[in-house]
């Protein structure tokens, strides 16, 4: 019997130790968050919009400025990662009152501000990718693009070169692929557009008018 | 064996015989084995439904039983009933016989007597069964009914044709109202026409459709990486957005009807109805996702 009683105290124990409480607001705008960049990318704006309200709503409960700040970050790195410009006012409000050095420097980086990224402040996931750019082969670049894991990093990383003017037939495929195998139906079509202007730029008239007939289908 | 004990032994065989001789002849004089059974005669068109040993009764209860069932010359059925003496009283010569055929349960041979002071039903005379059927009856309760069921099928007819004129009144009415109503009567559905948007509709729908689909799986399919649960949580989530988007909708649609009283009226209602479906969805979200936490910390980190 009182081997039993052990047990179950030590079992308790242990299943006390395993689970760690996690607070409403955390997990509710860490879901929000996930569900506004995987709508916005698969082109539901409206819906993305709802759910990044959401996710505001739940960070400010706790009244983390540094959360905060890293949703609004998220946000731009969504736009960037679809060749889109960003209103950065809220982040900018937020750093002047409590400034985090991570958080700038990620918003350097999706300003595109090379030179005054600190490697070692931004995420892992970079830092190959940013090694080759600054190195300058575009093969490189595009072998490191294509070495990171995460999807959404690895947009935000060919964003950032179209938006740099550095890119090639390959980094646009590697868009291209990412987008299509998660079915970001929002970022391929902007891909597929930069891929068809850069036939057209290379006067592959041939390859254009495919990507065209691609877009068009999928557009319908 | 001495004198005396055999007559003991004879005279407790003779008493026993005795008792028990007496015994059967009082049960067959209580049975009315004695009595005397007068045999009437009844005539019917039809065999169909009697049977010997039909019980034959009086202000329901049994006076008799149908002793006999033959056909005559004239192939006319001829039905012997068995009455007891003490029960022949009630059979007058203005006494009604009907074979009575209940819905459920067996038929019956029923005598029925209006004057008990009329004169003795002669033997000799056969009267005719009349046929009691409740089917029939019910037929016969049922047709008024049915006529009158005619009559609305025929005013359907005429509404029906009148719908099918162009020129009908009720097209009329209907091409006023189209007018009235605007937009709103080309949408399909109620959810449609309140959120104003065919889009949030078919969004519910589908989740809704999800949901029913979810149901279907067993338990079993239910937990595990690959089981329903997340897939509970992810629809979940996903209604909430839903029914969100209902919800600016029919904000929407509140201001734009404030002149029309009445429908703000209703459908402030439905969105507060709406709020709370929304808002006890929520809840029951992040429920589930505290008890199952996913794979993913969930820490919002840089991308």
């Amino acid at each position: 019997m009182k081997n039993i009683v052990y047990l179950l105290t030590f079992s308790i124990i242990l299943l006390g130790c395993g689970s760690k409480q996690i607070p409403d607001w955390t997990n509710a705008s860490f879901n929000q968050l996930e569900n506004y960049k995987k709508n916005y990318l698969s082109g539901n704006e409206h819906r993305a919009e709802l759910y990044f309200n959401k996710t505001l709503d739940d960070i400010k409960k706790s009244g983390d400025l540094e959360i905060l700040a890293r949703a609004y970050l998220t946000q731009y790195a969504v736009h960037v990662a679809v060749i889109e410009a960003f209103d950065d006012g809220e982040y900018l409000r937020i750093d002047a009152l409590q400034p985090v050095l991570q958080n700038r420097n990620f918003y350097s980086f999706l300003k595109g501000s090379f030179d005054t990224v600190d490697k070692r402040l931004l995420p892992q996931q970079y830092d190959g990718f940013l090694r080759a750019f600054r190195k300058g082969k575009i093969e490189d670049i595009a072998y490191e693009i294509s070495r990171i894991e995460d999807p959404l990093s690895k947009l935000i990383a060919v964003g950032l070169l179209v938006q740099k003017n550095t890119y090639d037939e390959g980094i646009l495929k590697i868009a291209v692929d990412t987008a299509s195998h998660n079915g970001w139906k929002r970022a391929l079509l902007v891909y597929l557009d930069k891929l068809h202007s850069f036939y057209e730029m290379k006067k592959e008239t041939q390859k254009a008018a495919n990507i065209e007939q691609k877009i068009q289908l999928i557009k319908k | 064996m001495s004198k005396k004990v055999e007559v003991k032994v004879g005279l407790f065989v003779v008493i026993t015989s005795v008792l028990i001789i007496a015994s059967v002849l009082y049960l067959a004089y209580s049975k009315g084995f004695f009595t005397r059974e007068y045999i009437y005669t009844l005539s019917s068109k039809s065999g169909e439904d009697l049977t010997e040993g039909m019980p034959v009764l009086f202000s329901g209860y049994k006076i008799g039983r149908v002793e006999t069932l033959e056909l005559n010359d004239q192939g006319i059925l001829l039905i012997k009933i068995r009455i007891p003496e003490q029960h022949s009283k009630w059979i007058r010569s203005d006494s009604t016989f009907s074979l009575y055929k209940p819905l459920i349960g067996s038929s019956r041979l029923i005598i029925a007597t209006e004057n008990l002071n009329s004169p003795a039903l002669s033997p000799k005379t056969i009267p005719e069964i009349v046929m009691v059927n409740d089917i029939n009856e019910s037929i016969k309760k049922v047709q008024p009914t049915l006529a009158k069921l005619d009559k609305v099928v025929t005013n359907i007819e005429r509404i029906t044709a009148n719908l099918a004129d162009p020129q009908g009144n009720v097209n009329k009415i209907l091409s006023h109202s189209e007018k009235l109503t605007g937009n709103l009567a080309k949408k399909d559905t109620l959810i449609e026409m309140a959120t104003g948007t065919p889009e949030s509709a078919q969004s519910v729908n589908e989740s809704l459709k999800k949901i029913r689909d979810l149901l279907a799986k067993t338990d079993d399919q239910v937990y595990g990486n690959d089981g329903a649960l997340p897939l509970v949580r992810k629809i979940l989530k996903d209604i909430i957005v839903k029914l969100e988007k209902i919800n600016t909708a029919l904000d929407n649609v509140v201001k734009i009807s404030a002149d029309a009283s009445d429908s703000t009226k209703d459908l402030k209602l439905l969105r507060t109805e709406i709020d709370t479906t929304v808002n006890s969805i929520d809840k029951l979200v992040s429920d589930i996702n505290k008890i199952l936490p996913s794979k993913k910390e969930p820490e919002i980190k840089l991308p």
